[in-house]
């Protein structure tokens, strides 16, 4: 257990580290997005070109929120060529060698993945919070949810909610990972080559494919049906579909791991 | 690669044990039931790389207190064996055991092993490897390692990219040599590095191998070797086409290791 916990702190530094930067431009990006949009930066345009501080401002949101997806999948992105680099590469002898199980070795890397991504959402949640007073278009977003539901009388729970949807979200992330992991441990099957690189392509999209497949007979077995009588049945239905996706991902990431775990175990050929 | 001369000359290979009885093991720990008779033991192995066998059919013990080398020519098969004892790559065919067990996670703690390739990437720092083989094995001798690094020349902020290939060889060769453990493992110790780095490893191989223990050395080059090795054996083609000791050798060819691998291999 220490060996295992002392692994996960290596990975979990190494893909935090790298994952920084991308965290860091986002959180910069945040920052100069709450300057733009504040009183001081208006008072330098006009009213004639106040279009032209709009559009500014529209910009710098829109850059920020693609800037906050794009640091999510980073984290995704550096989390598989972490795994890649230090298990499947010529230079990740010293890793097998060290007496401890392959299982362990995938293990550690998604749980890695994942703590930084859990890490990255804390930081960006924060920063959203902190720029969200400045930035009154986000303020307004996040105030607005609330507001209509009890003014809609809907029985509608927003803290759940967001709790719900930052698990849908570590779920899927976790699940992309593991489907990579799996893909790139595919490829252990055949000698390197070009043959390697086709099988960890089609395996990746064979993987999603089964994936979906499966999500929509769990679905379907779930009794869950998309209903747009009313507002209440849609949040329900979407509460629904949440957590029994969500759930779903993560018995798929523990499949794929098992099953990258023992392709590794018997087929390894870095 | 050995012409008809050499095949007339060569005998029928001869997979002996070693002869030379160890002394009894001291430290290690090894598992129950094993009697420390052999330490290594290969039956009948086979790898097999599509539709060629780059491993056809060897099989050898190790006795404790041994340094065995095995030589030959790229593509001889040599790494492959090296790394299905490390339990690296697995065995198509037979049987292979460390301390009475099969390679898998157990059978780590016996073996300590020198890739040809750095076994780390470029932006490793010495220090990182140095926490992770403390954190790792029980058995490494930090403070020993410490001072072979400094003796050495080597920082502990330096990055493995940023070295020779001798200085880096050098500093994998110490961490994997300050392991008490049963099995050393070494694939190319001394082929892509300067002669005075050489003698270096020989004598962190002598000094620190354990009375128990076995060096395996597998090289394309036997002349530094010749000095340090018990036994021989000469791979070939995935086969083992010769094997004793240095003295059998030497007294069965009338000629040195190194001058009977050049003649073999005409290299």
């Amino acid at each position: 257990m220490l060996k295992f916990l002392t692994l996960f702190i290596k990975d979990f530094c190494r893909v935090f580290v790298r994952s920084l930067v991308y965290v860091l431009i986002a959180v910069i990006v945040s920052t100069a997005t709450s300057y733009v949009w504040s009183d001081d930066f208006a008072s330098k345009f006009p009213i004639q070109v106040a279009y032209r501080l709009n559009a500014i401002r529209y910009c710098s949101v829109g850059i920020w929120g693609i800037l906050v997806m794009f640091a999510a999948v980073m984290v995704v992105v550096t989390a598989c060529q972490w795994f890649g680099e230090d298990i499947l590469t010529n230079r990740s002898y010293l890793n097998h060698m060290l007496p401890i199980y392959t299982w362990e070795l995938v293990l550690s890397k998604a749980l890695a993945g994942l703590a930084v991504l859990c890490v990255t959402a804390l930081i960006l949640t924060y920063d959203v919070l902190r720029v969200s007073d400045s930035i009154s278009i986000v303020g307004d977003m996040l105030g607005i949810i609330p507001d209509l539901s009890k003014s809609d009388g809907l029985d509608f729970d927003l803290t759940m909610f967001i709790k719900l949807g930052v698990y849908f979200v570590l779920m899927f992330c976790l699940y992309i990972m593991a489907t990579a992991f799996m893909s790139l441990s595919l490829g252990q099957l055949v000698s390197r080559g070009i043959g390697r690189s086709v099988l960890i392509f089609i395996g990746f999209f064979a993987l999603v494919f089964i994936s979906m497949f499966v999500l929509l007979t769990v679905v379907k077995a779930a009794g869950i049906t998309l209903s747009f009588s009313s507002i209440q049945s849609i949040f329900d239905t979407a509460e629904n579909t949440l957590k029994c996706i969500g759930n779903t991902n993560l018995v798929l990431s523990v499949l794929f791991m098992t099953g990258a775990s023992l392709i590794l175990t018997y087929r390894l050929n870095v | 690669m050995a012409n008809d001369n050499n095949k007339k000359n060569t005998k029928k290979p001869t997979v002996r044990k070693a002869v030379k009885k160890a002394a009894k093991p001291a430290a290690s720990a090894t598992p129950q039931g094993f009697d420390d008779e052999i330490l290594l033991s290969l039956k009948n192995v086979k790898k097999r790389y599509g539709n060629i066998y780059g491993v056809n059919d060897i099989s050898f013990d190790i006795e404790p207190g041994r340094i065995v080398a095995i030589l030959g020519p790229d593509g001889s098969g040599k790494s492959s064996v090296a790394r299905m004892i490390c339990g690296l790559t697995p065995a198509s065919k037979g049987e292979i055991k460390i301390c009475g067990i099969k390679p898998s996670r157990n059978t780590k703690q016996y073996i300590s092993f020198l890739p040809e390739i750095p076994f780390v990437n470029d932006y490793t720092k010495v220090s990182t490897v140095f926490r992770r083989y403390k954190a790792f094995f029980k058995d490494f001798d930090a403070e020993k390692a410490e001072k072979l690094i400094k003796y050495a020349g080597i920082k502990m902020s330096d990055t493995f990219g940023r070295m020779s290939a001798t200085t880096m060889q050098k500093a994998q060769a110490i961490f994997v040599m300050c392991r008490k453990t049963r099995l050393y493992i070494l694939d190319e110790p001394m082929t892509h590095i300067e002669p005075k780095a050489r003698d270096f490893i020989a004598k962190l191989i002598l000094s620190n191998m354990q009375d128990d223990s076995s060096v395996l050395i597998f090289s394309r080059i036997p002349n530094e070797l010749e000095k340090i090795i018990d036994d021989v054996m000469f791979i070939h083609r995935g086969q083992i086409k010769l094997a004793g000791t240095v003295d059998e050798v030497k007294s069965e060819y009338g000629k040195e290791v190194s001058a009977l691998y050049r003649e073999v291999y005409k290299c």
